[in-house]
């Protein structure tokens, strides 16, 4: 609406003309539905993503040793950096954190680049069998593949380690010789769990890449083995390098597993000592002294993320033009086939079969015990009778559905409308916006659990407590997910297709509601399972915001495990989420597929 | 010594043995393991030295997976393929691609982004099995930057030059290594109209200069048509007609190759009868009775046939439908018409002519300006007026048939 056209409209209101009240009330007016759109997303913004950093930098810089950072009596203090700098364990715990990022990172980059290679360029058998379940292992919950891991990997009644003492013909009551609760432990487990999205990245940039490029080298008289080097590796290497940081960001975060294995190992990480200071066995909470570690691993995980974007600002110095799309010539493994086949097999063996088998048989068992004759003969389904009709299941399988809907449903909603404003509009907010959904991505869960948790400790909202401060801290954590999802799903609509909309005579919202929507719909849906799964595997914000109110599966899975040691329950409550994130997974693998098929 | 001037040696040399052949294709075959289609179908074909041989056809045709097969990119199901006398395809035998003497340009250019424009040319020499010194290679990437007009270009970065640039430099790097046999897989369908027209002049002095044996891949029938020596229509994996740019045009053997190459009038017909000593024959369509030039093939009277004549040989006579008839009277394939829609091209006029339902198109002096509804006659020289057997459902063009409704004079 022009200005022109708000004026002539005032005084057929019978309001004063020119004044200064009517020039307010023709400016408001002016105002467009979608201005007032943007600024409110951009409050939201602000609220959910500043709003608990800031109260994190506030309370590192309180003296609030059990108490809460803003209440009477606490005063301001550079006291928790000082603890934090001239502690000796500070360094363990860094060079502890760098020594895991450095060997889960280096584990599932190859395997991801050796399965991304078999799958996308040779003639491997069963290939699309060893795709399906490196992509299904998404389905695994970090805590349950842990717990898994210790069960298969603990020194003393492992059952890999009993395996191995028998054939190795050492003490069977003895223990080892394997250990999951070691460095080595974690790294192997935590390298594993990363390998399905470590290889989606990698298999994303070997099909991105033009084969004709390496066709070309081919017929320049280069041997295979000189082409992968000198021309594929090469232009491999900026993706590989942005899949490196982005799996970094993910590894230094990752919580689940230095909790499971590490803490019991005596190997902590900084994940895990801001969760020990927030919820120590003994004492009360230093909340001061958690903010200061949190803040540490924010610099952390930030320094890579800029070294990330600029590898991906320099994406474009690669672009290059199109010409027919072939199916990429296949390498013949001849020969390699058979170790190639069997490198396959041992993997989804470890990675997959291995820990579902055992979380399984110890959920049919009364007692952890180690297969035979007489623990077969105990089998039973006692323990699922017991879980199932017990209160805590239900509560616990309730509220999942719940944080699971509305984390899904708040973070897409959200990550569509930012979207939207990112790809389409010229707004100047645009900057900012990009700036605030981005930041939770680098936000490692630990902080971002402390800071909502602070946030609604003091303020005085009726949040803390319940189940809907899980929601609002998984809301924070994923709005970049669906943002960056969204956006891609709206850059695929053709700008025409709206603009069309707007000729046709349709205001602003009637072409997002009857244009955008349907469009973005498949994009839109394929999003929330994805939020949805994410949210129901996260242990990190439920178990930080735990009460027994709020309490869900994982959650669940995590007491079981801990206070009462009960393996059967464990196993029990881990084998029905395992069912449910794993059929999510392949859903929301199918519709990728139909959707991918459909633009 | 420059590039040209070694090649162009070797050219000389080939000629005492004229008739060389460089690429020998047998019975190639080739199936895609997805959909059991056979993209290649017992393609047979030979390439002389310093020929430049096109395989033409629409997309899905087959003509890139033979010219991979050729490179070696991709495996024939069967066949044989023979480069420059060596044999690179058999039963039990592959040469892989980077041993076959050839170069190859791609549509996409597939030029390196992370080398810069003298890495990328001098990428076939450091590769190869006979490494040259460093200013032997230096002076024979040179060359061939000169030959296409790169030279200065050495130090950019390859993703810094232009559409057009790329190309060139692609085929500066095909050529470096002075092979035996040049690929060319649609290398100037990614460049703006205005570029192309120039660069199908460049390339053809370039390959004409080298002398180097090339064949090339295209869906533009005024690529093929203004550079080959020869030219294979291709068609649903096989090659349906073979011959110069000339016998293809005007003795396209069936409706396929006459409706693919240049544009064509296409009319269904009940095959009448032959004039042995005219060396024709007469075929009924919807307007009358039409000679035609004798196809030379058995054809059973009242077999459904098609006649095929080019808007360009269409002749219009205009003086008045009624005073200027006896001149045409008596001569075959003079017929009244109506003109339906009139298309001012540039350097020519084309008109859809309307013949008692039917839709001529006619290419004429871009003078001549006849309007909507005015009558003439159009005269068809029976030479000019090509007939195919039918078999099976005839392919007659839907689209003229609508037009042909909308342009009605009368409507």
């Amino acid at each position: 609406m022009t200005a022109t056209a708000a004026d002539t409209r005032v005084p057929g209101s019978g309001e004063p003309g020119p004044g200064p009240l009517g020039r307010l009330i023709a400016a408001v007016r002016n105002v467009q539905a979608r201005t007032i759109a943007i600024i409110s997303i951009v409050a939201i913004l602000v609220w959910f993503v500043l709003g608990p950093v800031t109260m994190l930098v506030v309370s590192s810089f309180r003296a609030s040793e059990g108490r809460l950072p803003i209440s009477p009596g606490v005063e301001w203090t550079l006291d928790n950096y000082i603890r934090v700098l001239s502690n000796p364990a500070t360094y363990t715990v860094m060079w502890n954190t760098f020594l895991f990022a450095a060997g889960a990172l280096t584990v599932s980059f190859a395997l991801s680049i050796t399965f991304a290679w078999l799958i996308e360029r040779t003639d491997l058998p069963g290939r699309g069998a060893l795709f399906v379940v490196i992509i299904a292992s998404i389905g695994l919950p970090n805590v349950i593949a842990g717990i898994a891991y210790a069960l298969l990997l603990n020194p003393t009644n492992g059952l890999v380690n009993i395996f191995l003492r028998n054939l190795l013909g050492m003490d069977a009551d003895g223990t080892g010789p394997l250990n999951a609760y070691t460095l080595p432990g974690m790294i192997f487990v935590q390298g594993i769990t990363l390998v399905p999205i470590t290889y989606l990245l990698v298999a994303a940039a070997f099909r991105a890449m033009d084969t004709a490029m390496e066709d070309a080298a081919a017929t320049s008289g280069a041997p295979y083995r000189t082409v992968m080097r000198r021309i594929t590796l090469p232009l491999l290497t900026p993706a590989l390098l942005a899949a490196l940081v982005y799996q970094f960001v993910s590894v230094i975060e990752s919580f689940d597993i230095p909790l499971v294995l590490g803490l019991r190992g005596g190997v902590p990480v900084l994940s895990t000592t801001v969760f020990v200071e927030t919820q120590p066995s003994g004492g009360l909470p230093n909340y001061g002294l958690a903010s200061s570690y949190a803040l540490l691993l924010l610099l952390l995980a930030i320094g890579p993320l800029f070294l990330y974007n600029r590898v991906l600002g320099k994406g474009d110095r690669y672009a290059t033009i199109g010409g027919h799309s072939y199916l990429p010539r296949r390498v013949r493994l001849g020969a390699w086939k058979i170790p190639a086949v069997i490198l396959s097999l041992t993997f989804i063996f470890i990675s997959f079969v291995l820990p579902a088998l055992v979380m399984l048989w110890t959920s049919l068992q009364p007692f952890y015990a180690v297969p035979s004759a007489e623990s077969i003969a105990r089998i039973s389904l006692d323990a699922y009778v017991d879980v199932l009709t017990g209160p805590r299941l239900q509560r616990a399988l309730g509220n999942t559905v719940i944080v699971g809907v509305f984390t899904g449903l708040g973070a897409m909603f959200l990550g569509l409308l930012v979207s939207w404003i990112l790809v389409r509009t010229k707004s100047k907010l645009r900057f900012a916006l990009d700036v605030l959904a981005f930041t939770p991505h680098a936000m490692p869960g630990v902080l971002i659990g402390l800071s909502v948790l602070l946030i609604y400790l003091i303020l005085p909202l009726p949040l803390y407590g319940t189940i809907w401060i899980i929601v609002v801290a998984l809301g924070t954590q994923y709005i970049s997910i669906a943002t960056r999802l969204m956006s891609s799903g709206i850059a695929q609509i053709k700008n025409e297709l709206e603009e069309a909309g707007a000729v046709s005579g349709a205001p602003w919202g009637a072409v997002i509601r009857r244009i955008v929507l349907p469009l973005v719909l498949p994009a839109f849906l394929n999003g929330f399972l994805l939020v949805f799964l994410l949210a129901i595997k996260n242990l990190t914000l439920a178990l930080i915001l735990f009460s027994p109110e709020s309490v869900v599966m994982s959650t669940l899975v995590w007491h079981y495990w801990d206070l009462s040691a009960d393996t059967a329950s464990t196993a029990v409550v881990g084998t029905i989420m395992v069912l449910i994130t794993l059929t999510l997974s392949l859903i929301v693998r199918r519709l990728n597929r139909e959707t991918a098929q459909l633009t | 010594m420059f590039l040209h001037e070694r090649i162009g040696e070797r050219r000389d040399a080939g000629r005492m043995r004229a008739h060389r052949p460089m690429i020998q294709v047998t019975d190639l075959v080739k199936i895609y393991e997805t959909g059991a289609v056979r993209a290649v179908d017992e393609v047979s074909f030979t390439v002389n030295e310093g020929e430049f041989y096109t395989l033409l056809g629409p997309s899905g045709c087959g003509k890139t997976t033979t010219l991979r097969c050729i490179a070696g990119l991709e495996r024939a199901n069967a066949g044989m393929i023979e480069l420059g006398g060596t044999v690179v395809v058999a039963d039990r035998l592959f040469v892989p691609p980077y041993r076959r003497d050839i170069g190859m340009v791609f549509q996409s250019y597939a030029v390196w982004p992370h080398m810069t424009v003298f890495e990328n040319v001098a990428f076939p020499l450091k590769v190869g099995s006979s490494r040259p010194s460093s200013s032997q290679m230096r002076e024979r990437v040179d060359s061939a930057l000169q030959l296409v007009g790169l030279g200065g270009y050495e130090e950019r970065m390859a993703t810094q030059l232009s559409g057009g640039q790329q190309q060139r430099l692609s085929l500066a790097r095909a050529i470096v290594r002075e092979p035996s046999v040049l690929l060319l897989d649609e290398p100037l369908s990614n460049l703006d109209a205005r570029l192309r027209e120039r660069m199908r002049g460049e390339l053809t002095a370039i390959q004409r200069r080298l002398g180097v044996t090339t064949l090339f891949v295209t869906h533009d029938q005024i690529e093929a048509l203004s550079m080959s020596d020869r030219i294979a229509v291709m068609d649903g994996g096989k090659i349906v007609q073979e011959g110069t740019p000339e016998e293809i045009y005007h003795e396209p053997v069936n409706e396929f190759v006459a409706s693919f190459i240049g544009s064509t009038n296409l009319f269904l017909g009940k095959f009448l009868g032959r004039d042995e000593a005219a060396k024709t024959v007469s075929v009924e369509v919807d307007f009358g009775r039409l000679v035609a030039e004798d196809p030379g093939v058995t054809i059973e009277p009242d077999a459904q046939v098609l006649v095929a004549i080019r808007p360009e040989n269409v002749v219009l006579h205009h003086e008045g439908a009624g005073s200027s008839a006896a001149s045409e009277s008596g001569r075959p394939n003079v017929i009244d018409a109506k003109i339906g829609i009139r298309l001012f091209t540039g350097n020519s006029m084309e008109y859809y002519i309307e013949v008692e339902g039917n839709l001529l198109q006619v290419r004429a002096d871009s003078r001549l300006k006849l309007t909507r509804g005015d009558e003439v006659r159009v005269e068809l020289n029976p030479f000019d007026c090509r007939v195919f057997p039918v078999h099976g459902q005839p392919m007659v063009r839907v689209g003229s048939r609508r037009l042909s409704a909308l342009a009605r004079v009368d409507a």
